[in-house]
């Protein structure tokens, strides 16, 4: 289930609030972890049984491993946990990869091709299995003692609001909140008010955005698609005119923060709602003078999450020589890169990433800071948009062809009259993605997220909100209704 | 205090997060319906298997997507928006664009225009030329056929809003084709009918050259098909070009005195599919009423007209049931409509349905012509020059080659497990369409100029009045339950359930027996007789 849907918006959020907050603080996190297991079977059925029992023989395993006195049992334990978790991700996200790859090797030689049946990757499970990390390193490291319940540890892996897409909630983080948390009006308003700024974010910017770059570059998830769309779609990129060109990777690299960050925002006002406190998840990226800077605030508990437990496991920058910390550094991007599909081109998308941090470290900062800070901005801009295209476009040499067409120089006519819409929504996109770059801006935010409310404020917030809410139910509906006059076959 | 105005405003955030569940459940508002069809998504069943495998999610949100509380509001306040902001709509995500001057028009259409819209046909333009000359060659091959039957089979072209008023049109900015030809099937069919002497009513040209003297419009501003008030012309037309062909006197359309009134819904299709909440201001057009001069010594034929929904106007404004003995209407050769028997074209003996009929029309509009007839032509010379079990016969040989081939096996096996359905379902089904696609591979004869070829219901009409012969036998059947009281009180059970007059349940079962028997090869068609072209007969135009 997804949270801009109907199903979502118009009965299991409003059943779900109904029934939590009818129910006595006990029985609550019951509820919500039972809401959280069908949010779950309902688009993921059939997985629901791997994610419980993996959650479950991880519980045992920490515990088992807190109780442990033996340094080599407890990391023995410790590693098998990790393994369970790692293991399960690498298998359903990087097994078809994996097998793709041998069995390319494999055709050179005139091998015989190893016999593989496609899996199906299951929903979130980036998401649970880093949480399930954290679990178990925050318990072996003792900044937090094991969960006494199940019911708490598989609240914690599977609750609904982060379940999906994150924000990686790390244990250490909500290990209090989920046995000790109160939600107040203020929290339920303000939870709400920031679930509308997510909803509006997705569907009013990103969705109209996406439709609009698929029209020009085809559809993603290349998987899924015959040779013949993959033929279309290699067509359409061939010839796509520079204009073109350039207004779509913009347009996608819009799409792709308001995407992924209103999914955040909806995640934190509905934990909000319920007395959690989420970590912040972006940070107005955009505005960033370096790429250092920028994984800074995109994606922050990703970021913190590989930082922690690869970077620090790794040596980080406290290594014998440079070339091992830059070499750190590139690899946790690397594998950044890969973590967000299993694609040689987000491979090449991280290693890019990480060319970029060690260019920072090296020159590429000092050359930002003389440029100043809104030359810097825009520049650090542009090279996140250009490296979106191995993003966007899931074969390398599609993606390549694709910043050709870019440099080739082949303006087509630009006319806003073509498609209005999707101008103006990108007019848009780019004033709130940049918007924080003045103080006012800032002030701003800060007014509209961190600050509490007086009544008038309330009032208005809720005005607009319930509004917005409207607007995006009528946007979401009417963006898949295109009836026909009559029937056709 | 602070915290009443919290609480207080809590709970119309929950009212209105409920408010949609209430409305759905107790419709306490009525709202207008939303223009256009849609495939409904029913409501899925709940199972282990269905919520296993996700299709009742799946379905269960489709359901939704349809039916939850104030979706018509909600959908025309987005699109007033849509409209008010930016002159668009969700239409231009497929179904309608916006022209110069708030003329709409179908996306399509525009792309015909621009000789851009065969790429989503075919390959390359020689891949298009490819089809559509097989295509002419097999109107012109079933032309031939029928014409010793009296059957006249004729191609009208119906033209589209872009050819009567490109003026109008947006400026085209798709530059994806422009190294490759242009190509439209209209002018390449028109020209290939020609050569062949293919029988062709070109109303395109007719109302092109109507257009600038005529003092009303031909396609209305909002709307994709021909104005009312010109489908009576359109109808004019078509029964003085059957007399003519046909060599006979039909019944003449007398258009009363005409009257300028608001657009009615049917000139305004394309921009009720905007669903506004304002609608646009109406422009006025003429409309009038038609009927027949009612002369009794005029023939009347049967037609069977395949075609799109520019056939809807005509029969919408013309009293076609005082013109026409019968006239199915088979909708892209799939649905049947104003058929007293029959729903759709899979239902019909299609060799004796041509034979029984005066009139074939294939009548497209410029954007459809490159569906090939929704492959009428194909099935028709088939079902003409071939049994079915010689067609049958066929189909098993095209299903043994398949199955002697691995690789084909194979990606039948990847289909059949997408699928989730047997294999040997997919095995058939695949041979199905080969012969339904692609009939001249298992029939060679076909490729010939004109096949000589004929099946058995051919031969049995050469010289038979086989209309005659089964009305006569069905007379007798109806005859037989009438005259047994066990027979009729199953009919009168049947025609309740049915909700059918009595009347009509015995001669629609009586129909159907005829029909079986004549399937099964136990009733025989003498060859005594020939069709009549002026044989009479009254039916209601069921709507």
């Amino acid at each position: 289930m997804v949270f801009s849907s109907n199903i979502f918006l118009l009965y299991f959020m409003p059943i779900f609030f109904l029934v939590y907050f009818i129910l006595p603080r006990k029985g609550r996190n019951y509820f919500l972890l039972l809401a959280s297991l069908v949010f779950y079977a309902w688009g993921a059925p059939e997985f629901i049984i791997h994610l419980i029992v993996s959650v479950i023989a991880n519980f045992y395993l920490v515990r088992w491993m807190n109780k442990t006195e033996k340094p080599g049992l407890k990391k023995l334990l410790c590693g098998i946990s990790i393994a369970i978790s790692i293991g399960l991700l690498f298998y359903f996200k990087y097994g078809n990869f994996t097998m793709q790859n041998i069995n390319s090797v494999l055709s050179w030689f005139h091998a015989e091709p190893l016999q593989w049946t496609k899996i199906l990757l299951p929903i979130g499970i980036s998401f649970f299995s880093f949480q399930s990390v954290t679990y178990t390193l925050d318990t072996y490291r003792k900044v937090n003692e094991p969960m006494q319940r199940l019911s708490d540890y598989m609240l914690y892996i599977v609750m609904f609001p982060q379940l999906i897409a994150g924000p990686i909630v790390r244990y250490c983080d909500i290990a209090d909140q989920i046995r000790n948390r109160e939600s107040l009006y203020t929290d339920r308003l303000h939870g709400f008010y920031r679930f509308v700024i997510g909803l509006c974010k997705k569907i009013l910017i990103a969705d109209v955005i996406g439709f609009q770059v698929d029209q020009i570059l085809g559809p993603s998830n290349y998987d899924v698609l015959t040779s013949a769309q993959l033929a279309d779609i290699a067509n359409k990129i061939a010839t796509i005119d520079s204009t073109s060109a350039w207004i779509a990777i913009f347009a996608f690299t819009f799409q792709i923060y308001f995407d992924f960050a209103g999914y955040s925002d909806m995640a934190i006002g509905l934990g909000r709602m319920m007395g959690f406190k989420f970590p912040e998840n972006f940070d107005n990226p955009y505005v960033s003078t370096t790429i250092s800077e920028f994984w800074r605030r995109w994606h922050q508990t990703f970021s913190v999450f590989i930082k922690n437990y690869l970077y620090f496991p790794l040596g980080g920058s406290r290594v014998k020589t440079e070339a091992r910390k830059y070499f750190n550094l590139w690899f946790c991007f690397l594998i950044s890169g890969l973590w967000h599909g299993a694609a040689w081109n987000f491979v090449v998308y991280g290693a890019l990433q990480g060319i970029f941090i060690c260019a920072d470290k090296l020159f590429l900062k000092k050359f930002n800071e003389r440029l100043g800070r809104i030359p810097s901005v825009f520049f650090t801009f542009l090279i996140i948009v250009l490296t979106r295209c191995f993003f966007r476009i899931e074969r390398i040499d599609l993606s390549w062809m694709f910043i050709k067409r870019l440099f080739a120089f082949d303006f087509a006519p630009f006319h806003f009259g073509d498609n209005p819409h999707l101008y103006v929504t990108m007019i848009v996109a780019a004033f709130f993605s940049f918007f924080t770059l003045s103080k006012f801006g800032l002030k701003v935010q800060d007014k509209v997220y961190f600050t509490e409310y007086n009544r008038w404020q309330h009032i208005l917030a809720f005005i607009i909100s319930i509004l917005a809410f409207i607007f995006c139910l009528g946007a979401l509906n009417a963006s898949g209704f295109s009836p026909f006059i009559y029937f056709r076959f | 205090m602070k915290n009443v105005i919290k609480i207080i405003l809590f709970a119309l955030t929950a009212l209105l997060l409920f408010a949609s569940m209430f409305q759905k459940a107790t419709h306490l508002w009525d709202f207008k319906k939303l223009n256009g069809v849609e495939i409904p998504a029913p409501m899925p069943d709940m199972t282990f298997h269905t919520i296993s495998d996700g299709s009742f999610q799946t379905g269960t949100e489709a359901y939704l997507k349809q039916n939850f509380g104030f979706r018509q509001p909600l959908i025309r306040f987005y699109n007033q928006y849509l409209w008010d902001f930016y002159t668009t709509s969700n239409g231009n995500r497929g179904i309608l664009t916006l022209g110069k001057d708030g003329w709409l028009y179908e996306p399509w259409s525009v792309d015909d225009y621009y000789q851009i819209h065969y790429h989503q046909h075919a390959t390359d333009a020689d891949q298009l030329t490819e089809q559509l000359s097989e295509e002419a060659k097999r109107v012109y091959q079933l032309q031939h056929i029928l014409e010793p039957y009296g059957t006249h089979l004729f191609v009208c072209l119906v033209p589209s809003k872009d050819m009567l008023y490109p003026e109008h049109l947006p400026e085209n900015h798709d530059t994806r084709f422009d190294d490759e030809p242009k190509m439209s099937a209209r002018f390449f069919l028109k020209d290939e009918y020609t050569r062949l002497g293919v029988n062709v009513l070109d109303l395109g040209t007719f109302f092109q050259q109507m257009k600038d003297t005529a003092d009303f419009t031909i396609f209305p501003k909002t709307g994709t098909h021909w104005s009312k008030y010109s489908s009576l012309f359109a109808a004019d037309t078509l029964i003085r070009y059957m007399e003519h062909l046909g060599g006979i006197n039909m019944r003449d359309l007398v258009i009363g005195p005409r009257t300028l009134q608001d657009a009615q819904e049917a000139d305004t299709d394309l921009e009720n599919l905007l669903n506004l909440i304002r609608p646009l201001p109406r422009p006025q057009y003429y409309y009038a009423t038609a009927t027949s001069d009612k002369d009794t010594t005029a023939v009347m034929p049967k037609m069977i007209v395949i075609g799109d929904s520019f056939w809807w106007n005509i029969i919408y404004q013309t009293p076609v049931q005082e013109i026409f003995s019968e006239f199915p209407y088979w909708y892209y050769n799939s649905t049947i409509y104003y058929d007293p028997i029959y729903q759709s074209v899979n239902e019909v003996n299609l060799a004796n349905e041509i034979l029984s009929s005066d009139f074939i029309i294939l009548f497209y509009s410029s954007t459809q012509l490159y569906k090939l007839n929704n492959g009428f032509t194909k099935k028709a010379l088939l079902a003409l020059c071939f049994n079915p079990e010689e067609i049958d016969s066929a189909k098993a040989k095209l299903e043994q080659n398949i199955r002697s081939d691995s690789a084909w096996m194979g990606s039948l096996k990847k289909a059949s497990e997408a699928q989730g359905k047997p294999l040997d379902e997919i095995v058939q089904k695949e041979a199905q369409w080969l012969i339904d696609t692609h009939p001249e591979y298992s029939f060679p004869e076909l490729k010939d100029s004109i096949p000589t070829k004929r099946s058995k219901w051919v031969e049995s009409y050469l010289s038979s009045d086989s209309l005659a012969f089964i009305e006569q036998e069905v007379e007798n059947i109806i005859r037989t339950i009438k005259s047994d009281e066990t027979q009729m009180e199953a009919m009168r059970e049947k025609a309740q359930q049915q909700g059918k007059p009595l009347g009509k349940a015995i001669s629609d079962d009586a129909r159907w027996v005829v029909n079986y028997k004549l399937e099964q090869g136990t009733l025989q068609i003498p060859k005594t007789s020939r069709k009549s072209i002026t044989k009479q007969k009254d039916h209601g135009i069921q709507q």
